[in-house]
């Protein structure tokens, strides 16, 4: 991508992420946000991060073989389940990167 | 406040690394940071530009993600009262952590009405400071660490960290199971318009799951 188009991609998103975060500040006390739309925002980050992470994760093993022998998908699920146990930052980064490391290491064993 | 500090500084070194990964130099690296700081945003717009997807695509996606700041937006502007702190300065130091503990202790009325412009703006601030000192360390390290360590596995981990404690109720995990499903199912789609349908579906499947279940409040944790 030239550096031009990156500075577009740079500029646009983050002017639509200022004007995300101004609305209702600028509209202030003169309109409230409908009720209906409160409970449709609630599943904006669980539904892109669910469609940013699966493909992230599954798309590169589908072309290595066993797709549930993989070490990635093998080390995501692991720190989806520490992250949903502890549900700290630092634990699921060293369980995540941890098992990455140990995994990849057996892997020709897998 | 200061639990929160901690857990930026993976992220924000992430976000600055996949920066770099996507072929930004280290100043534009730093400057996007400055101009978006939205860290889910900023990783996942980097993945794309590495994947050389359209630009618009990749807007669309930064747009979306950052659509739950409207939500925090309506819900904030009627608890801070008005002030001397210019109100575009506060829109823009709003993050996740800084709402989340605002509307908290606001709503417990554990900070008095007068101190709630100050205690928001130090609360968004120091977040911020230490965001792009992270996001500039990662920029740096970034240049350096080998492929082999594969870092770059740390920017699933943080949609992973970032996802995971938000899914509470059966409706939220509806949204990003078919999110993801279909993402999935899609992903040879041109553009990465894989993402964007998998996404408006999931989510369009989560409000409907609440409105037909209601939230099913407690079964999963």
């Amino acid at each position: 991508m030239s550096t031009a188009t990156m500075w577009l991609v740079i500029f646009a998103g983050g002017l639509g992420t200022f004007l995300a975060r101004y609305s209702f500040f600028w509209l202030s006390d003169r309109k409230a946000l409908p009720k209906e739309w409160v409970r449709v925002l609630r599943f904006v980050p669980p539904g892109v991060l669910g469609a940013l992470i699966i493909p992230g994760v599954v798309v590169p093993s589908l072309h290595s073989g066993n797709v549930l022998l993989n070490p990635r998908v093998l080390a995501a699920l692991i720190s989806i389940l520490v992250a949903w146990r502890t549900k700290n930052v630092m634990i699921t980064f060293a369980a995540g990167m941890g098992s990455l490391w140990l995994l990849q290491s057996i892997e020709p064993l897998l | 406040m200061l639990p929160i500090i901690p857990g930026l500084i993976p992220f924000a070194m992430i976000a600055g690394m996949s920066a770099i990964d996507a072929g930004m130099n280290p100043l534009m690296a730093q400057l996007y940071s400055v101009f978006v700081f939205a860290g889910a945003s900023q990783i996942a717009a980097a993945q794309l530009i590495g994947q050389h997807a359209e630009p618009l695509v990749i807007i669309l996606t930064i747009w979306i993600i950052n659509l739950r700041f409207v939500m925090y937006s309506a819900s904030l502007s009627t608890k801070l009262p008005a002030s001397t702190i210019p109100k575009p300065l506060q829109a823009y130091v709003m993050t996740d952590q800084s709402f989340a503990i605002c509307v908290g202790m606001f709503d417990q009325n554990q900070v008095t009405r007068e101190n709630r412009a100050a205690f928001y703006l130090g609360s968004s601030v120091v977040p911020w400071l230490v965001w792009q000192i992270a996001t500039g360390l990662g920029i740096v390290f970034g240049s350096v660490i080998p492929a082999s360590w594969s870092l770059d596995f740390g920017v699933w981990l943080c949609f992973i960290a970032i996802m995971i404690p938000g899914l509470r109720d059966f409706p939220a995990v509806i949204a990003a199971v078919v999110g993801g499903s279909l993402g999935l199912a899609l992903h040879n789609l041109p553009f990465n318009l894989g993402l964007v349908f998998g996404s408006i579906v999931g989510i369009t499947c989560g409000y409907l799951a609440e409105r037909s279940f209601g939230k099913k409040k407690g079964a999963l944790t």
